[in-house]
C-alpha cells in the first residue's frame, strides 16, 4: 500500500512539473479598441433616432472602446495585467498601426487583441463573428495566434443574447485579403507576440447596431474575451455567474423595414423592469433595459443557485421566468411580454375568400379566423355558426389567436355556405367583439374521391403467383401513408404484406390517380381474400372516399386451363404473331418479342405498344402459319393465357373462312396476371370451314392505358365434342358467346326453353323462352341445353363477367 | 553567406531645400537584393546592416562592403529591437519563446567577426532591455546596466522608455524624466550622438526632441513612428496612413530638430518604413511594405 501511495504521488508530481501552470499575475493582455474619434477611418451607422455624423449615435470606436475597457475590468478583476492602446475616444486615440504593433510589443504583454466589429457596407446584412492573424489560414507568422482565435471564436458563438445568421470562422489575414498580398492587416503586422483581430458581430445588422449601444451587451462581448484568456491560459473561471436575456413583445414585430431574422424580427421592450429573485424570492438585483430598442438585459456576478427573472412593461402583462445559474458561465433568459388587451377583438383575416362569380371552393375546405387578440375559446366557439349548418370540428393555434373549423364529412356540394362570428366571441380577457363577422362562399361539385375500378374486382379472381393488386380512382391519390389505408386479408383476417419497393402510383397532373402494389408473397389458390380500402384514402386536395370499401375475391390457379385442351401454339417465338399495320390504326409504337415471364415453357410473346390518343386504336396482329387452316367449324373451344397490365383494351380472336375475317371477343384486359381465357370460334353457316388467324386489340375509350405491356403463352384448343351434340334444330343460333348477361337464341322453330348446366351436371338457371339472364351466373364454361318444337340441342357456352 | 546584387534604380527621391535648415539630397538610391526584409539597423560606420522578417522572426546581418549576408538567429523575435555597436561587430539580440503560453525572452550576443552567438542572459520574463547610442551597446536587465564590459559600458549614457516616462542612465545612476505632462506615454526614445538631446515619440502627440534633463520639450512632427537620428540635427522618422485596417500609405521624413522643417525622402506611394541611417557613413536604408530593402546615400548641407 505504501509503494503504491508513493507511485501515485511521484506520478502526480511528475506531472505537475510538466505542466507549467500558469498564474493569472504571471500574464499580461494587451488590448487596442479598434478606430478612433468618430472621423474618416470610424464607422458610423445610422439608427433611429440619430442623424449621421450624430458622435451620440453608432460608433464602431464606441463600442469597441466599450468592449476594450470592460475587458480590462475583468482581467485586472482576475488579477491579470492589461495594457491598452487607447482609453478615451478622440482622434488622437486613432494611432497609427505601427505604433499599436510597437507598443504592445514594448509592453512586454503576452498576447494582443485588436477589438473591432464588421460590416457588409450592402444590403445583404449578416450576423457573426470572424477571427483574424496573421499569416495565411492556418499557417500562422506568429505561432499561437491562430490558438488565441481558436479559443475566442466558440465563446463568441455561444453568446445567446444575439442572433448569429452564419457560422463564426477564424482565418489567416493574407488568405482573407487577398489583394493586400503579404501586407496583411497594420496592426498585426509588427506585433512579435500572438496577436488577432476580431470582428465581433456586425454592426451594420441593425437589431445588432442598437445592441452595441448597450454598455451591457459589450460587457458580454468583453466576458466572452476573458472566458478565451483564460482558456488559452489554462486558467481558472469564475465561481459566480451571470443572467442576461432579452425582453421582448411576444407578437408584435419591428416595423422598421431593415432585414431582421429570428427573434430580432419581434419589438424589443424598452424601459422594461427587470427583478432577480432567488429561490426564497429575496431580490436580488433589479434592471431597466435601455431606451434603445435592443431590450437587453444583464445580471453580473450571481452566486449559481435557481432564480426567477420578474418583468414589468408598459402595456404588457407582467412575466415570470425561472433561470438556473451555474459557475463560470452566462445564463441566457429571454423573456416574451404578452400585450394587455386593451381594444375589443377583431378578426383581422380569414379564409376562404370567396365572392359570387369566383371559381367554387373544395368541399374539405376549412374555415380559418385569425385575431388581433388571444381569444376566449368557449365563447368565441358558442359564437360561430354555419349555414346550412354542419358538423365540425374547431382547433386553436398560435396561442389561440388562430381558429380552424374542419367539417367532420364534407359539405354538400354546390352549395352556398354562410360563416358568421357572432359579438358574443371575447378575447381572453372577456371583451366581447364590437362588430359581427360574416362571409360566405360556394362549394364545388365533388364531394367525395370516388373509385374507378380495381383489381380485383369485387368478386373478381386473381392468379395466386406473384399477385399485385391496383386501385384507380377519379383524382390523384395522395399516396404518402396509403399502405396504411389499403390492407389484403385473408378469410382469416390475417394480413397479407405488401411489397413496398413494388408500389407505383399516380402524379399530379395525371387525370386519374391510380396505386399498384405487389404482395410480398403468393396467395393460396382456391381461397378467399378481401382489399379492405379505408374511407381516408383522399386525393391531393384532401377529398376523400365516401366510405370504407370491402372487395371480394378469389385466388386461383390460371395455369390449369382446360385440361381437356391440346396445344395449339407454346407462344415461344416471336414469329409467331406479325403486325398487320394495314388492319392497325391510331398507334404510335407496337412491337412483338418474347419474355421471360412466363406460365409454361421458357418464354412468353410480350406485346408493347402506345396508342396515340384516348380512343381508336387498333392493332392487329396475325398468326404467321395460321392455326387450324380450313378445319374450324363453329363453337370449336379455344384457350389462352394472358398476363394482362389492367389496361382495359378488348382483346379478339380473329378468325376467317377465306373471305371474311370474323371477330371474336376475349376478354377485356381488366387484370394485373396470368389469366386463362376462353373463347368459342364463330358459328358459321352449313359447312364453312375457317381458320384461326389472328388477335386483335382494341382500344376502349378513356384516359386508361395508352401504353401498355401484356404477354400471351399457351393457345389451346378443344374441338367442340366430347358427348356435345352438333346442332340439331335447324336454323339455331346462340349469341353472344361469350355472354356476360342474357343469352339469345333463335331457331327456325319456336323456343320453348334454355337450360344452363354447370359442368358437375347441376342445373344453374332456366328460361322458359328463347331469352336467359346470365348476369348473375360466375363467370365460367356452361353447358347449354336448348329446346324447341319436341327437338334439343346442346352448346357449350361461356359466360364471362 | 549570401551573395547579393545591387540593382540600380531610381524615383522615390525627392530633393530637399529649406533655408536655414539641414539640408539632405540624395545622391543616388538602390535596391539591396537580398530577398524580403524589414526593420533594418545600420551600425553607425554603416558597414553593417541587420535585418529581419516583417514580424521579427530571426535576424541575419548583411556586409555593406561585400555584400555576403549571414544568419544570425532563426528564433521567433530575435529580429524586434536588436542592437549593433558602432563597427559592427558585435550584436545583442533577442530570442523570443512561449513557455506555457508565456512569453519569455533571453539575450544573446553575436560576434560579427568570428561568427556564433553566447547567451548572455537565460531564458525569463525580465524587462531586458537593449540600449545603443552613438554605437555604444549595453544590456539592461531590472534597471541595471549588466556585469562587464562585455555587455555594456559602464560609463556610457543612454535613454529608454519606461512606458510613462523616460530614464536617462549612466552607469546604474537613473534619472527620470517626464518631458511631456502626466500621463503621457513614450516610445520610441532614443539619445543623439552627441547626448544632449533625446528623442521620444508620444503616440497621441506626434515625435518629440528634448534636451537631455527632460526640458525643452518641442514637437517636430504631428505624427510619425520608427524615428532615428541622422547625426545630431536630423531626425528620419516613418510617416503613415491607414482606414483603420491596413496601411494604405508610407514615406520615409527628414526633420531639422532645430528648424523643424520637414523633408520628403520618398513619395508616399512608396510605402517606405523604418529608416536607419548612418551620418558616417552619408547612408540611410530602409524596406518597404513588401519587403524590398533600398539605400540612400546621402549628402548633408548645413
Amino acid at each position: 500500500m505504501r509503494k503504491l501511495y508513493s507511485l501515485t504521488l511521484a506520478f502526480f508530481a511528475g506531472m505537475a512539473i510538466n505542466a507549467m501552470a500558469v498564474e493569472p499575475t504571471d500574464v499580461h493582455v494587451y488590448i487596442n479598441p479598434g478606430h478612433g474619434g468618430h472621423d474618416s477611418d470610424d464607422r458610423n451607422v445610422v439608427i433611429y433616432p440619430f442623424e449621421q455624423g450624430d458622435p451620440e449615435g453608432y460608433w464602431e470606436s464606441n463600442s469597441n472602446l466599450d468592449k476594450g475597457l470592460q475587458l480590462r475590468d475583468l482581467l485586472e478583476e482576475a488579477g491579470i495585467k492589461v495594457t491598452m492602446s487607447r482609453t478615451t475616444n478622440t482622434s488622437e486615440d486613432d494611432l497609427n498601426l505601427t505604433t499599436i504593433g510597437t507598443l504592445a510589443n514594448e509592453s512586454g504583454a503576452d498576447i494582443f487583441f485588436s477589438i473591432h466589429s464588421n460590416a457588409t457596407g450592402t444590403g445583404n446584412r449578416v450576423n457573426y463573428p470572424i477571427g483574424l492573424y496573421r499569416g495565411y489560414t492556418g499557417q500562422p507568422e506568429v505561432e499561437n495566434s491562430d490558438y488565441l482565435a481558436e479559443c475566442l471564436l466558440p465563446q463568441l458563438m455561444s453568446n445567446e443574447a444575439t442572433v448569429w445568421t452564419n457560422e463564426g470562422r477564424n482565418y489567416g489575414d493574407w488568405t482573407f485579403y487577398p489583394s493586400w498580398g503579404t501586407q496583411g492587416l497594420g496592426v498585426l503586422r509588427v506585433t512579435a507576440i500572438p496577436a488577432m483581430l476580431s470582428e465581433g458581430s456586425f454592426h451594420d445588422y441593425v437589431p445588432e447596431t442598437y445592441r452595441l449601444m448597450n454598455w451591457d451587451f459589450c460587457w458580454l462581448e468583453a466576458w466572452h474575451f476573458k472566458q478565451a484568456v483564460l482558456t488559452y491560459f489554462d486558467l481558472p473561471g469564475e465561481t459566480i455567474g451571470h443572467i442576461c436575456g432579452i425582453v421582448h413583445d411576444s407578437r408584435t414585430e419591428r416595423t422598421e423595414d431593415y432585414l431582421k431574422y429570428d427573434r430580432d424580427v419581434l419589438e424589443p421592450m424598452c424601459g422594461a423592469e427587470v427583478t432577480l429573485k432567488n429561490s426564497s424570492g429575496e431580490v436580488v438585483d433589479t434592471y431597466t433595459t435601455d431606451e434603445l430598442f435592443n431590450g437587453f438585459y444583464l445580471f453580473k456576478n450571481v452566486e449559481p443557485g435557481d432564480y426567477k427573472i420578474s418583468v414589468k412593461a408598459a402595456e404588457h402583462y407582467d412575466a415570470e421566468i425561472s433561470v438556473n445559474v451555474a459557475a463560470n458561465a452566462v445564463s441566457y433568459g429571454d423573456v416574451a411580454m404578452n400585450r394587455i388587451r386593451n381594444t375589443p377583438p377583431e378578426v383581422v383575416e380569414y379564409s376562404p375568400v370567396w365572392n359570387e362569380g369566383d371559381e367554387s371552393l373544395l368541399c374539405n375546405t376549412p374555415i380559418v379566423l385569425k385575431f388581433n387578440w388571444d381569444m376566449d375559446t368557449e365563447s368565441t366557439e358558442a359564437a360561430f355558426s354555419i349555414e346550412p349548418a354542419v358538423e365540425g370540428t374547431i382547433t386553436w393555434e398560435d396561442s389561440n389567436y388562430q381558429m380552424t373549423f374542419v367539417p367532420n364529412e364534407p359539405y354538400a356540394t354546390n352549395t352556398l355556405y354562410t360563416v358568421t362570428l357572432s359579438t358574443g366571441a371575447c378575447h381572453g380577457g372577456g371583451t366581447p367583439m364590437e362588430e359581427a363577422v360574416s362571409f360566405s362562399f360556394r362549394t364545388d361539385a365533388r364531394r367525395f374521391l370516388q373509385l374507378i375500378s380495381t383489381f380485383p374486382a369485387d368478386g373478381g379472381k386473381i392468379h395466386y403467383d406473384g399477385p399485385a393488386i391496383e386501385i384507380r380512382t377519379d383524382s390523384v391519390m395522395n399516396c404518402t401513408n396509403i399502405r396504411d389505408l389499403v390492407s389484403i386479408k385473408d378469410a382469416a383476417g390475417n394480413t397479407v404484406a405488401f411489397n413496398n419497393r413494388t408500389m407505383s402510383y399516380g402524379k399530379a397532373g395525371s387525370s386519374y390517380g391510380f396505386m399498384k402494389i405487389s404482395l410480398s408473397k403468393d396467395l393460396n389458390p382456391g381461397e378467399n381474400y378481401t382489399m379492405n380500402l379505408s374511407r381516408n384514402i383522399s386525393d391531393l386536395d384532401g377529398i376523400s372516399l365516401e366510405n370504407d370499401i370491402v372487395v371480394n375475391f378469389t385466388a386461383s390457379d390460371e395455369s390449369k386451363g382446360n385440361e381437356y385442351a391440346s396445344m395449339v401454339d407454346e407462344c415461344e417465338d416471336a414469329a409467331t404473331l406479325v403486325l398487320d399495320e394495314s388492319e392497325s390504326a391510331n398507334y404510335e409504337s407496337a412491337t412483338i418479342s418474347t419474355s421471360s415471364t412466363h406460365l409454361f415453357g421458357s418464354r412468353s410473346l410480350n406485346a408493347k405498344y402506345k396508342f396515340t390518343g384516348e380512343e381508336g386504336g387498333v392493332l392487329t396482329y396475325k398468326f404467321a402459319n395460321p392455326f387450324k387452316a380450313g378445319e374450324l367449324l363453329g363453337y370449336d373451344m379455344f384457350g389462352i393465357y394472358v398476363n394482362g397490365d389492367f389496361c382495359t383494351h378488348g382483346l379478339y380472336a380473329l378468325f376467317e373462312d377465306g373471305e371474311t375475317v370474323e371477330e371474336v371477343k376475349i376478354c377485356d384486359i381488366d387484370f394485373h396476371g396470368w389469366m386463362y381465357k376462353q373463347f368459342v370460334a364463330p358459328e358459321m353457316s352449313g359447312d364453312t370451314r375457317y381458320s384461326f388467324v389472328g388477335l386483335r386489340i382494341k382500344q376502349n375509350p378513356g384516359k386508361i392505358g395508352m401504353s401498355c405491356d401484356i404477354k400471351f403463352d399457351n393457345i389451346t384448343y378443344e374441338k367442340d365434342g366430347s358427348g356435345i351434340s352438333k346442332v340439331e334444330i335447324s336454323g339455331l343460333k346462340v349469341y353472344p358467346n361469350p355472354a356476360s348477361e342474357y343469352i339469345i337464341t333463335s331457331a327456325d322453330s319456336l323456343i320453348t326453353g334454355l337450360t344452363l348446366i354447370g359442368q358437375d351436371g347441376r342445373v344453374i338457371s332456366q328460361s322458359g323462352y328463347n331469352v336467359l339472364n346470365v348476369s348473375e351466373v360466375p363467370s365460367g364454361t356452361y353447358i347449354l341445353v336448348v329446346e324447341a318444337d319436341k327437338m334439343h340441342a346442346v352448346k357449350k357456352i361461356i359466360i364471362s363477367h | 553567406m549570401k551573395k547579393c546584387l545591387i540593382l540600380v534604380s531610381l524615383g522615390l527621391l525627392l530633393p530637399v531645400l529649406s533655408a536655414n535648415a539641414v539640408k539632405l539630397t540624395v545622391k543616388n538610391s538602390q535596391i539591396i537584393d537580398i530577398g524580403e526584409a524589414y526593420h533594418p539597423l545600420l551600425s553607425d560606420n554603416g558597414e553593417k546592416l541587420l535585418y529581419t522578417s516583417d514580424n521579427y522572426r530571426g535576424l541575419h546581418v548583411l556586409d555593406m562592403g561585400s555584400m555576403n549576408s549571414n544568419e544570425i538567429s532563426s528564433s521567433e523575435g530575435a529580429g524586434y529591437s536588436p542592437v549593433i555597436n558602432f563597427d559592427g561587430s558585435k550584436v545583442y539580440y533577442r530570442n523570443m519563446q512561449l513557455d506555457g503560453r508565456l512569453r519569455k525572452k533571453n539575450v544573446m550576443m553575436y560576434d560579427c567577426i568570428k561568427g556564433g552567438s553566447v547567451e548572455v542572459l537565460p531564458m525569463g520574463r525580465s524587462d531586458v532591455k537593449l540600449m545603443q547610442t552613438a554605437g555604444e551597446i549595453a544590456v539592461l536587465n531590472d534597471d541595471k546596466i549588466m556585469g562587464d564590459d562585455e555587455l555594456g559600458s559602464k560609463t556610457s549614457v543612454y535613454a529608454y522608455s519606461m512606458h510613462d516616462r523616460i530614464v536617462v542612465q549612466t552607469g546604474n545612476v537613473l534619472k527620470e524624466l517626464n518631458p511631456l505632462p502626466s500621463g503621457s506615454r513614450y516610445l520610441w526614445v532614443k539619445l543623439s550622438p552627441d547626448h544632449k538631446k533625446i528623442l521620444f515619440v508620444e503616440p497621441f502627440e506626434g515625435v518629440f526632441v528634448c534636451d537631455i534633463d527632460g526640458t525643452n520639450a518641442k514637437r517636430i512632427a504631428e505624427d510619425g513612428s520608427s524615428p532615428s537620428w541622422y547625426g545630431n540635427n536630423v531626425v528620419l522618422f516613418t510617416r503613415s496612413q491607414d482606414d483603420g485596417y491596413h496601411v494604405t500609405a508610407s514615406q520615409i521624413m527628414a526633420v531639422d530638430v532645430n528648424t523643424g522643417e520637414e523633408s520628403q525622402l520618398t513619395t508616399p506611394e512608396s510605402m517606405a518604413e523604418d529608416a536607419s541611417g548612418s551620418i558616417t557613413s552619408g547612408k540611410i536604408v530602409y524596406s518597404d511594405a513588401n519587403g524590398t530593402l533600398r539605400l540612400l546615400e546621402i549628402n548633408v548641407v548645413e
